[in-house]
C-alpha cells in the first residue's frame, strides 16, 4: 500500500531469495493443494466414535445465541432456558393440544374455566438452595407480569397477582381468572414468559424498582429445572450440569453434563458432527439435511412445525393498496422455491396461519405464482412502472428468499432493494413506531403461536388494536379481521368458531394480504444413532427436551 | 516469463471486461443477475463452467460480471485518492512551513486510523453501496499519496532545475504544474498499479462484510460471502471469486514493480539498500 510497506516486501524477498517465479509456482502449488483437499464427501462408516468425551455429557450445536437467561425478559431461543427452568405444565410429547404435569404434579379446573388450581410436589429446591413452594411461584410470576417495561407483562393476563394468585398452602396455588381461560393449561406450558425463576435470587440481586433482579438473572439464571448452569459464554456456548436435587429425579440414564455452543455455519456443524465432537445439531442448510438424510451414523427427527416464515407488508406506506400486495404474493413461486432451493425440507404454507392450527382446515388460501395476473393487478392499482422497494432482513435469515423476490418483482418492473441488519437492528425497526417513510415496506421474518390456538397467533399480528410493538409490524388494520379475532377470544375451536378461521386466512393471505408466507418450517435435529429420547414438538420451537434424553450404551 | 504472462493476462481481462462492459457483450450466454432456481446449485458442467449459485445464477457469467463492478470501484477510488494525494503532498511539499504542518497533520488525522476499520465506518455511515464505498476507500487511501508526494518533492524542489526554472522567473504555479507535477508522476502511476489490488481487496473486504455491493449485484467479495453457507460442499462459489481477486491483485501489484524498474529504477536501487 505505501512506500514503507513496498519496501518491508522488498526486502523480505531480498532476505528469503524468494523470486516471483518461486512465488507464483507455490502460490499455484498450495492452491492446488487447497482445492484437492476440499472434502466432497463423507465416509460412510457405520460407527462414529465419541473419542474421549465423557459419554455422559451431551453437546449440542445450535445456529442461534443466548445472550438473555432471565425468563421474564428472555424473547430468544428457549433452548437456553428450558434445561434451567421449569414451567407449571408442559406440552406432552409431540402434541400441541395435550398438557402434561412439570413443576406441578397435579392440576384441575373449575367448571367455568375460572379457576385453576395447580399442586405443587413438596420439597422442591431452586438451584440456589431456596424452597420452590407456592409462595416462591406466585413471586416469580408476579415479577414476570409487574416488571416495569416487562416483555411478558401481558403474557399471563393477570392484571392483579395480588389477589388473582391465591396460595392455599404450601403446595397449592390457585389462579382466580377475570374471565373463562378454557386452555389456561396451554398457555401456562408456553416457553415465553412463564417459566419459573427464584424470587430470592431476583430480590436479592436486584438493582431496584426497574430491574428485580434481571441484570443478574440474565447471566446467572436460578430456577428448579433438571440443570443448573455451570459457565456462560454469551452468545458463544452455555455449560450445564445436573442438578442432584431436581424433584424429577436421576433414575433414567439422563446426562449429567450438557453443552450447547452456537456454531453460526451449517458446513461447521455438520463438520462437528461428523468428526464425533458433537451429539446433536439443529438447523442444517436443506443440501446438508438432504445428504446426512443418507448416512446411517445419524437419525433426523424430521417433523413440522407451527412457524411461518414470511415477508410482511407495510400497510400504512406504498403498499396501502391490497391489489399491490396481491401482486407481489402473486409473484413468488413457492413450489420452484421449496423444491430447487429449499429441496423439500420446508412445507408449503396454506395461509398466514400454521396448516396445524385449529380450524385452519385443509384448504391452501396462497395465491399462485401468476406474472400476468400480479402484472393486471399493478396496473389495476395504478402502481407507477419503475417503482422501487426496500425489503429489511436480519443476518442470516431469509437473504435467498428475499433475493428470489427480487428476481421476480423485477419482471414486474419493481426494484426491490434488499437491507440486511443485524438482529437486534432489524427488531428495532420491526417493531418499532417509526413513521412508514422511515421503514422497509417488507420485512422477511417468522412467527410461531405460543400455544395452538389461532386467537393466540392473529391478535398480535393482525388485529388493529395490536401495535407493531406487539407484532403487527405491518400495520395492519382491518375492520372484518379485528372483529373476527375478537370473536375468537378464549374460544374452543368448534366448527362455527373454524369457520371464522377459515375467513380470516382468506381475507389475511387473499383479500387483503398481510404477509406473503413464504414456508413453513420443518424443525430438523441431527443426532447420532446412539442418542435416544428425541421428540420435537410444534410449538416449542428449536428447544429440546433434554432431560429425558440419553446415551444408549 | 509467467509475471509477464500474468501481468499481460490481467491487463487485457481488465480492458476487456471494460469494453466488453461499455459494448455491452458479454462472455457467457447467461446473466448475471438472472436467476434460474431449478439450475439452484450446479456444480461446474459443460454448461456452467463456473457452476450456480443457490438461486441458479451462473457463476461464471458472475464472475466477468463482477469484474467491471470490482475493477470500476479500484479505478475510481484510486482516481480520486491520486488527485486528492498528489494535490495535498505537491502543495505540502512545495510550499513547506505553515502549510506544510496543517495538510500533514490532517492526513495523520486519517493515518491514525486502521484503513480497513475506518472506511467501514465511514461507508455504514453513509449507508454502505458503491457510491459509499468508493466514497469511504478514497478517503482512505489519499493519505498515503500525499505523503509519499510531500517526500518526493521536498527532495526535488532542492534540485537544480528547480532553482533554474526559479531564477528563470517561473512563477509558483509554473513550478508545481509544469516543472515538478512531470517529475512525480511516474511515481504515482507506481503506486496506483501497486495499490489496485489493496483497493480491490478492501473493497472486496466491506462487501464482505455487507458494506459494499448490494444483492443482486455480483461484486466479487459479495460472492465470497454468500458462499459461506455452501461451503465446503459447493467450493465453486467461493474459489472462482475468491481466484479472480487473488488473479488481478498479484497481477496489478506484478504490475507495479515491473513499472517501478522501467520508470524509476532509483527507487527500486534505494529501497534495496544500494
Amino acid at each position: 500500500m505505501t512506500g514503507d510497506d513496498s519496501k518491508r516486501s522488498h526486502a523480505f524477498n531480498q532476505a528469503w531469495h524468494l523470486t516471483r517465479r518461486h512465488f507464483l509456482a507455490g502460490t499455484a502449488a498450495f492452491g492446488a493443494a487447497a482445492i484437492g483437499r476440499v472434502p466432497m464427501s463423507h465416509a460412510a462408516t457405520p460407527d462414529l466414535p465419541i473419542g474421549n468425551r465423557d459419554p455422559k455429557t451431551l453437546v449440542v450445536v445450535v445456529d442461534a445465541t443466548v445472550e438473555n437467561l432471565d425468563p421474564a425478559t428472555n424473547v430468544e431461543w428457549a433452548y437456553g432456558l428450558s434445561p434451567i427452568y421449569e414451567t407449571l405444565t408442559v406440552l406432552d410429547g409431540a402434541e400441541a393440544l395435550k398438557v402434561k404435569p412439570s413443576l406441578a404434579k397435579a392440576f384441575t379446573s373449575s367448571d367455568d374455566k375460572m379457576i385453576w388450581t395447580f399442586e405443587l410436589p413438596a420439597g422442591v429446591k431452586f438451584h440456589d438452595g431456596t424452597d420452590c413452594d407456592a409462595n416462591a411461584v406466585k413471586a416469580a410470576i408476579t415479577r414476570t407480569i409487574t416488571r416495569p417495561g416487562g416483555t411478558f407483562a401481558t403474557s399471563w393476563q393477570i392484571d392483579d397477582p395480588e389477589k388473582q394468585i391465591v396460595v392455599k398452602n404450601a403446595t397449592t396455588l390457585e389462579f382466580h381468572l377475570t374471565e373463562a381461560r378454557p386452555f389456561f393449561d396451554l398457555e401456562v406450558s408456553s416457553q415465553y414468559g412463564f417459566w419459573i425463576a427464584s424470587p430470592t435470587a431476583a430480590q436479592k440481586n436486584s438493582k431496584g424498582a426497574n430491574d428485580m433482579g434481571s441484570e443478574f438473572l440474565q447471566s446467572h439464571p436460578v430456577g428448579c429445572g433438571p440443570y443448573k448452569m455451570e459457565s456462560f459464554n454469551p452468545g458463544q456456548d452455555i455449560t450445564y450440569v445436573r442438578f442432584d436435587e431436581f424433584h424429577g429425579g436421576w433414575d433414567h440414564p439422563h446426562f449429567e453434563r450438557v453443552i450447547t455452543k452456537t456454531i453460526p455455519v451449517s458446513a461447521t456443524r455438520r463438520q462437528l458432527l461428523e468428526a464425533g465432537e458433537v451429539d446433536i445439531a439443529l438447523r442444517m442448510e436443506p443440501q446438508d439435511t438432504v445428504e446426512l438424510r443418507n448416512d446411517p451414523r445419524f437419525v433426523i427427527q424430521d417433523t413440522s412445525t407451527a412457524t411461518v416464515q414470511y415477508v410482511v407488508f407495510a400497510t400504512d406506506g406504498k403498499l396501502a393498496d391490497p391489489r399491490v400486495r396481491q401482486a407481489i404474493c402473486h409473484a413468488f413461486d413457492h413450489d420452484s422455491y421449496l423444491r430447487d432451493v429449499v429441496l423439500g425440507t420446508a412445507d408449503k404454507p396454506r395461509s398466514v396461519f400454521p396448516s396445524q392450527m385449529q380450524g385452519v382446515g385443509d384448504e391452501s388460501y396462497v395465491l399462485p405464482f401468476d406474472l400476468e395476473k400480479a402484472k393486471a393487478l399493478l396496473a389495476e392499482a395504478n402502481f407507477p412502472a419503475g417503482s422501487e422497494l426496500t425489503v429489511t432482513y436480519y443476518s442470516g435469515f431469509g437473504d435467498t428468499e428475499c433475493q428470489l423476490l427480487q428476481g421476480w418483482l423485477s419482471e414486474l418492473g419493481i426494484t426491490l432493494h434488499l437491507q440486511e441488519k443485524s438482529f437486534s437492528a432489524f427488531l428495532d425497526e420491526f417493531f418499532g413506531d417509526a413513521p412508514a417513510d422511515q421503514r422497509a415496506d417488507l420485512f422477511y421474518f417468522s412467527w410461531w403461536p405460543n400455544v395452538d390456538h389461532p386467537y393466540n397467533y392473529a391478535w398480535s399480528l393482525f388485529s388493529g388494536a395490536a401495535t407493531a410493538a406487539s407484532g403487527n409490524a405491518g400495520r395492519y388494520a382491518n375492520d372484518e379481521v379485528t372483529k373476527l379475532i375478537d370473536e375468537l377470544r378464549q374460544k374452543l375451536i368448534d366448527t362455527e368458531q373454524a369457520q371464522k378461521v377459515k375467513r380470516l386466512a382468506q381475507i389475511l393471505t387473499v383479500e387483503n394480504p398481510a404477509w406473503l408466507p413464504i414456508q413453513q418450517e420443518r424443525m430438523q435435529f441431527v443426532a447420532r444413532r446412539d442418542i435416544k429420547g428425541m421428540v420435537n414438538n410444534p410449538i416449542y420451537v428449536a428447544t429440546l427436551d433434554i432431560y429425558n434424553l440419553s446415551r444408549s450404551a | 516469463m509467467v509475471a509477464v504472462v500474468i501481468v499481460g493476462a490481467v491487463v487485457l481481462v481488465s480492458i476487456l471486461s471494460f469494453v466488453a462492459h461499455v459494448s455491452g457483450f458479454s462472455l457467457t450466454t447467461y446473466d448475471p443477475i438472472k436467476m434460474n432456481i431449478t439450475a439452484s446449485l450446479k456444480p461446474p458442467t459443460f454448461d456452467h463452467w463456473m457452476g450456480t449459485d443457490k438461486i441458479g445464477r451462473d457463476t461464471l457469467a458472475r464472475v466477468v460480471g463482477g469484474a467491471w463492478i470490482t475493477m470500476s470501484v479500484s479505478f475510481a477510488v484510486l482516481a480520486v485518492a491520486a488527485v486528492i494525494g498528489t494535490g495535498v503532498g505537491i502543495v505540502a511539499g512545495f510550499f513547506g512551513g505553515l502549510v506544510d504542518e496543517i495538510l500533514m497533520r490532517v492526513t495523520d488525522l486519517f493515518l491514525a486510523f486502521p484503513a480497513l476499520i475506518l472506511a467501514a465506518a465511514i461507508a455504514a455511515t453513509f449507508g454502505g453501496g458503491m457510491g459509499p464505498t468508493t466514497v469511504a476507500l478514497a478517503a482512505v487511501f489519499w493519505p498515503w499519496y500525499a505523503r509519499v508526494i510531500r517526500s518526493r518533492v521536498l527532495s526535488l524542489k532542492e534540485q537544480e532545475f528547480v532553482s533554474a526554472a526559479r531564477a528563470l522567473g517561473a512563477s509558483r504555479s509554473y513550478l508545481l504544474v509544469v516543472t515538478l507535477l512531470p517529475m512525480v508522476w511516474p511515481l504515482v502511476l507506481v503506486q496506483l498499479t501497486s495499490d489496485v489490488g489493496f483497493v480491490m481487496l478492501a473493497s472486496s473486504g466491506l462487501s464482505f462484510l455487507g458494506l459494499g455491493a448490494q444483492p443482486p449485484a455480483p461484486e466479487w467479495g459479495a460472492m465470497i460471502f454468500d458462499s459461506l453457507a455452501q461451503q465446503p460442499r459447493a467450493w465453486w462459489l467461493g474459489v472462482f471469486p475468491g481466484a479472480a481477486i487473488a488473479t488481478v491483485a498479484i497481477g496489478f501489484n506484478l504490475l507495479g514493480d515491473s513499472l517501478r524498474d522501467y520508470l524509476d529504477p532509483s527507487l527500486g536501487a534505494s529501497e534495496a539498500g544500494i
